[in-house]
C-alpha cells in the first residue's frame, strides 16, 4: 500500500508552519483535489470515473513521476511583442505595476505581469545601480495559511482542522526577506493579511501576485487536463487543440498548454494522474554560470555560479525563492564594485530580469499510476471550451485589455 | 490564409532550396581597413549569388530528368551563397548597429556557454582554441561555392575572387584576407549521403509554405498527400514533412510565422529590424569534429550493459532514431529496411504522441497508400534521447511551445575522409542551418533539447550532438530485455565544435546595396 499520510507545503518547507497549520494545509489541498474530482464528474465534464486522484486517499503503488518543465519568462509577452524582444522584456518589468480587479479577492489589486508561476523584482542600490534580482515561485496560499490559518480563497469544510494565525512570524519573515522597514499595518490592514501589500508588490517581493499564479490554478489545470478528447474519433494530442477543448488554462502561456498535454498523455494511456506531493511550482534550474560573462573580456567568464545564486527558500532543484547578485569578492579589475549591468548573459548586456527568467526552468512533477486500468470514452471536442466558472467569472483587466485569468 | 508569394529572385537559393551538391567549399573572410575595396567583391557576389528561383528551377529540372532517366541526371548547379557575421555586416551596412542585442549580434563565441560547448581551456572545442570564429581569428563573411564537380568549384572561385583563395592568403584587390577554407564533400561509396557516424543525413527537412508565383496552387513545396487523407494533407507536404510558414526562415513582413501553438496556424510576419534585411535569413555555422571511434566504443559499451547478445546496430539506431540507411526505427523497429529508407513517402511518416494516420500519396508514379505508424509517447521504440526525436520532437509538446515553431533548414556536409580504423584524422560535419531567429531555431534545439536529459521528454541526452558544458557526463536511460532500466554514461562528447560563426545571409538586393555603399 502506498497512501500519502498528508499533503505537505511546497518544497517540504515545514519549518514555519505549526502542526495545526500543517494539518490545515493538507486539508486545503485534499479538499481542493476532491473538489476538482467532483468537478470532473459534474455537468461540465460528466466523467464517470475521473482520472485525477487524491494521493491521501488512493493507493498509488508503482506510480511513475514525470517532471514537466517550462520557461520562467512569460510566453504571452513574447507573443505580444514579436518574440523575446526588448519590448517584451520591458513589458515584463513595468515601472508601475498594473492594477486589476481580482475576482478571487473581490477587489482591485496590483500585481506583476509575470504569469508563468515565476515572478521577479530588481533591487537597486541608492544610486539606482542594479545589485540583485529576486525570483519567487511561492504561491499566495502558503503565506495566507501561515498568516491566517487557511488560504483566503478557500472556505474550510466541516471537519477541517482548526485554523491558527501567526502574524508575528509573517512579519518577521517579511522583514528578513524585504527589509526592516516592513510594518504590521501594511501587511495586516484591518487585521487580516493582505498578500498584495506594498512590500509584496511595489516595494518588495515575497510571493506570487499574478491572478493566474496560484497553487489552486495549478491543481485545477492538472485536473482538467485528465479529460480526454477526440476529433472525428482520433485522440486529440496537439497541445493547443487540447487546451481549447478542456478549458484548463491559457493557450498563450508556456506553462499551461505544455502541462496540460503532458498530463493528458498519461490520461490517454489509461493512467490515474495527479501532481506529486508536495504540490508546488518550482524553480528547478537557474541560469548557468557558463552563460555569464563580463564584457570587454571576450569569452572570459567570471566565477559566478553558486557564488551569484542563492536559493533562499526551498532547495536546489525545488527552489521557491532565488536571488541573483554579485558577491563583493568579485570586483572590476580596478577593485571597484561590479553591478549586474556590468555583466553579460550569453553575450548580451544584462539589463532586464527577464533575461534571467528566460533561462530559469520552472517545473512541477506529475504522478501517474495504473496504466491502462481506466478507460473513459473520448469526448468529442466541439470547439473552444469555455467553462463558465473559468473564463466568464475570472476576467481581469490588464492595461485596458481583457485577458482570461485562470483561477 | 493564402500562402504568400516568395520573392525567389531576391532570396538566396542556399537558404530555401539548398545546393545538395557533392562538394562544397566554404571560404571565410576577414575584411581589411579599406572597405571600399571589399564592396567590389560584393558587386561580383550580388551578380553571381544563386537565387532561390535558380535553385528551385534546377531542383525541378533535376526531378523531371530523374523520373525520365531513372538514374542520376548529368546536370550540375554551381551554387554560390554569401553571409556575413555581425562585425562584417556592421562594416557593410553602418545602420546594422540598430539591430537589437540578440544571438546574432553577440556572435557564436559569446554563445558557447549557452550551447554547452567545452569550457576547459585544454579542450580543442574550447572557444579560445577554435580554428577561427573566435576573438583571436574573427570572421566577417562566408562565401559558399557548391557543385558536384570540384573543378567547377575552382572555376567559380576564380570568377569570384580573381584567384584561387588559400587559407591565410590575402585578396589584395578586395582588401580582405582568407581566414580559412573548408572543403566539404559527400562521403564516397556506400557512405554517400551519410555522415561520419554512418547514418543517412538530411532526410527530414521542413517544407516551406509559400508560392512561387501568383497562381493559387503554385506551392513552393509540393503537396503530395491526397486531400482525402484528411487534415494531415493541410499540414504536411509529403508524409512527415511539416509545412512551415516562411517567416520561420526568411525575414519579411509578408512572410507569416508559424504560430507556436498549432502546426497549421500562422502569425502575421514582422518587419525586419532594417528594410534591407527583408528576404534575408540567419545562418548558424559550426565546424563539428566527430569522434567516430568514440561513438563506436560507446555503442559497444551500451550494448554490453544491456546484457544478452550484443546488438550494435540496434543500439546505434536507438541513439539516432534511424537505422544507418535512414529507415526510422518507429517504422522498422527490428531491422534496417533499405526499401523503407529509400521511399520518401514512408521514411519520415511518423509522429510520437499520436499514431500517424494512413494516407494516400500522389507520387510521380501514381497514387500510393502509405500505412500508418503507431504512436510512441513513452519512447518504448524510439527513445526520448534519440537524436531525431530530440532535434525534431514533431507532435511532442515542449517547454518552448509547439516544436514546429523551432525548425531549421539544414545545409550541412561532411568534411574529412571516412573512418576506417582509430586514427587522429580530423573529420566531421560542416553544420549549416538557416532560420529567422537563431534563439528560436538552432539554440533552442541544441541548448534546450539536445543538451538536456529532461527535455522535450525525460530520458537522457542526445549523445550524437550533445554538448554537456564543462566536464559533465551525458546519460541515457534504456530498457533492458527484462524491462529493468539501465543508465549509460558518456564521459567525453562525441562531437565538439572547432569553429563557429553566426551569420546573416542577405537578399540579393541587399548585396547590391552593400556593393554600392550604404550611408550611415
Amino acid at each position: 500500500m502506498s497512501i500519502l499520510p498528508r499533503f505537505d507545503p511546497p518544497a517540504n518547507w515545514t519549518g514555519e508552519m505549526s502542526v495545526v497549520q500543517l494539518a490545515a494545509w493538507s486539508a486545503f489541498i485534499s479538499n481542493t483535489v476532491d473538489a476538482e474530482i467532483n468537478g470532473l464528474k459534474g455537468i461540465d465534464y460528466g466523467i464517470a470515473n475521473p482520472q485525477f486522484f487524491n494521493a491521501t486517499k488512493v493507493d498509488q503503488t508503482g506510480a511513475v513521476t514525470d517532471p514537466i518543465p517550462w520557461q520562467g519568462f512569460p510566453k504571452k509577452l513574447e507573443r505580444a511583442h514579436g518574440g523575446f524582444t526588448e519590448a517584451a522584456l520591458k513589458a515584463a518589468e513595468p515601472s508601475d505595476l498594473p492594477q486589476a480587479s481580482n475576482r478571487n479577492y473581490k477587489r482591485v489589486v496590483r500585481f506583476r505581469p509575470q504569469d508563468e508561476y515565476c515572478e521577479w523584482r530588481l533591487v537597486a542600490n541608492g544610486g539606482g545601480r542594479p545589485i540583485k534580482y529576486i525570483f519567487t515561485s511561492e504561491p499566495p496560499e502558503y503565506w495566507e495559511t501561515l498568516a491566517e490559518g487557511y488560504p483566503q480563497t478557500y472556505t474550510p469544510a466541516a471537519g477541517d482542522p482548526p485554523s491558527e494565525k501567526n502574524h508575528a512570524l509573517v512579519l518577521k519573515l517579511y522583514r528578513e526577506l524585504v527589509g526592516p522597514e516592513v510594518n504590521s499595518e501594511d501587511l495586516f490592514p484591518n487585521g487580516v493579511y493582505d498578500g498584495f501589500n506594498r512590500f509584496n508588490t511595489t516595494d518588495g517581493i515575497v510571493h506570487l501576485t499574478h491572478p493566474a499564479n496560484t497553487l489552486g490554478a495549478e491543481i485545477d489545470l492538472a485536473a482538467r487536463s485528465t479529460a480526454t478528447y477526440s476529433s472525428g474519433g482520433t485522440p486529440i494530442t496537439d497541445e493547443t487543440q487540447l487546451i481549447g477543448c478542456n478549458g484548463a488554462g491559457d493557450k498563450d502561456r508556456a506553462s499551461d498548454p505544455h502541462i496540460s498535454q503532458r498530463v493528458n498523455s498519461y490520461a490517454l494511456d489509461g493512467y490515474y494522474v495527479s501532481v506529486l506531493n508536495p504540490m508546488g511550482l518550482y524553480i528547478t534550474q537557474l541560469l548557468t554560470p557558463e552563460s555569464i560573462t563580463r564584457p570587454g573580456q571576450g569569452i572570459s567568464r567570471i566565477p559566478c555560479g553558486n557564488e551569484c545564486w542563492k536559493i533562499v527558500r526551498g532547495r536546489v532543484g525545488a527552489g521557491l525563492r532565488a536571488e541573483f547578485s554579485i558577491p563583493g569578492s568579485l570586483t572590476k579589475p580596478d577593485g571597484s564594485q561590479l553591478f549586474l549591468d556590468d555583466l553579460q548573459v550569453d553575450g548580451i548586456q544584462l539589463r532586464y530580469g527577464g533575461q534571467i527568467a528566460k533561462k530559469i526552468q520552472m517545473s512541477l512533477t506529475g504522478q501517474a499510476f495504473g496504466k491502462g486500468t481506466v478507460s473513459n470514452v473520448l469526448r468529442e471536442c466541439t470547439g473552444a471550451r469555455k467553462p463558465k466558472e473559468l473564463l466568464l467569472a475570472n476576467k481581469v483587466l490588464v492595461e485596458g485589455r481583457t485577458i482570461p485569468a485562470r483561477i | 490564409m493564402n500562402e504568400p508569394v516568395l520573392e525567389l529572385d531576391d532570396i538566396q537559393g542556399h537558404v530555401v532550396v539548398g545546393f545538395n551538391s557533392n562538394h562544397q567549399c566554404l571560404v571565410f573572410l576577414r575584411f581589411g581597413s579599406d572597405i571600399s575595396k571589399t564592396r567590389a567583391l560584393f558587386q561580383i557576389l550580388s551578380k553571381r549569388v544563386t537565387t532561390a528561383r535558380s535553385a528551385y528551377l534546377f531542383r525541378r529540372a533535376r526531378r523531371v530528368l530523374l523520373a525520365q532517366l531513372q538514374s542520376e541526371p548529368p546536370i550540375d548547379l554551381v551554387g554560390v551563397a554569401v553571409a556575413l557575421t555581425y562585425p562584417g555586416l556592421a562594416q557593410m551596412a553602418p545602420d546594422a548597429s540598430r539591430i537589437r542585442p540578440c544571438a546574432f549580434v553577440a556572435g557564436a563565441a559569446a554563445r558557447a556557454g549557452l550551447l554547452g560547448d567545452p569550457s576547459e581551456s585544454s579542450d580543442a572545442g574550447f572557444v579560445g582554441n577554435w580554428l577561427y570564429g573566435n576573438e583571436e581569428r574573427p570572421v566577417d563573411a562566408l562565401v559558399v561555392v557548391a557543385s558536384d564537380d570540384q573543378r567547377s568549384i575552382e572555376r567559380e572561385l576564380g570568377l569570384l575572387f580573381g584567384e584561387l583563395p588559400v587559407t591565410g592568403g590575402v585578396l589584395e584587390r578586395f582588401g580582405a584576407s582568407v581566414v580559412a577554407i573548408e572543403h566539404g564533400a559527400d562521403l564516397p561509396g556506400d557512405l554517400a549521403g551519410h555522415e561520419h557516424f554512418g547514418f543517412k543525413d538530411g532526410i527530414s527537412q521542413p517544407g516551406l509554405r509559400g508560392r512561387v508565383n501568383e497562381k493559387p496552387d503554385s506551392f513552393f513545396t509540393r503537396r503530395d498527400i491526397a486531400a482525402t487523407s484528411g487534415e494531415i494533407a493541410q499540414i504536411q507536404g509529403i508524409p512527415g514533412q511539416d509545412l512551415i510558414w516562411p517567416g520561420e526562415f526568411i525575414l519579411g513582413e509578408s512572410y507569416p510565422e508559424q504560430d507556436d501553438r498549432y502546426a497549421a496556424l500562422s502569425l502575421p510576419g514582422q518587419a525586419p529590424a532594417l528594410p534591407w534585411m527583408q528576404n534575408g535569413s540567419f545562418l548558424v555555422y559550426r565546424r563539428l569534429r566527430q569522434n567516430v571511434d568514440g561513438f563506436r566504443k560507446f555503442v559497444a559499451r551500451v550494448s554490453t550493459s544491456l546484457g544478452d547478445e550484443p546488438d550494435l546496430p540496434k543500439v546505434s539506431a536507438a541513439l539516432v532514431g534511424r537505422w544507418p540507411s535512414g529507415a526510422p526505427i518507429l517504422r522498422a523497429p527490428i531491422l534496417d529496411d533499405q526499401a523503407l529508407a529509400g521511399d520518401r513517402s514512408q521514411n519520415n511518416a511518423f509522429t510520437y504522441l499520436a499514431a500517424y494516420p494512413s494516407v494516400t500519396v500522389n507520387a510521380d508514379s501514381g497514387a500510393v497508400m502509405v500505412a500508418g505508424a503507431p504512436s510512441d509517447s513513452v519512447g518504448a521504440v524510439c527513445p526520448h534521447f534519440a537524436h531525431i526525436r530530440k532535434v525534431n520532437p514533431r507532435d511532442v509538446s515542449t517547454e518552448a511551445g509547439n516544436a514546429r515553431a523551432h525548425r531549421i533548414l539544414r545545409r550541412g556536409i561532411p568534411y574529412g575522409p571516412p573512418f576506417e580504423e582509430p586514427d587522429n584524422v580530423d573529420r566531421g560535419l560542416l553544420f549549416l542551418c538557416y532560420q529567422a531567429l537563431i534563439e528560436d531555431g538552432f539554440e533552442t534545439i541544441q541548448a534546450n533539447w539536445a543538451n538536456r536529459t529532461d527535455q522535450p521528454q525525460a530520458g537522457g541526452h542526445d549523445v550524437i550532438i550533445g554538448q554537456p558544458g564543462g566536464g559533465a557526463l551525458q546519460t541515457i536511460s534504456l530498457h533492458k530485455a527484462d524491462g529493468t532500466m539501465v543508465t549509460a554514461t558518456l564521459a567525453d562528447r562525441l562531437v565538439r565544435p572547432t569553429a563557429a560563426a553566426y551569420l546573416f545571409a542577405p537578399s540579393r538586393s541587399a548585396l547590391k546595396a552593400f556593393a554600392e555603399g550604404m550611408r550611415p
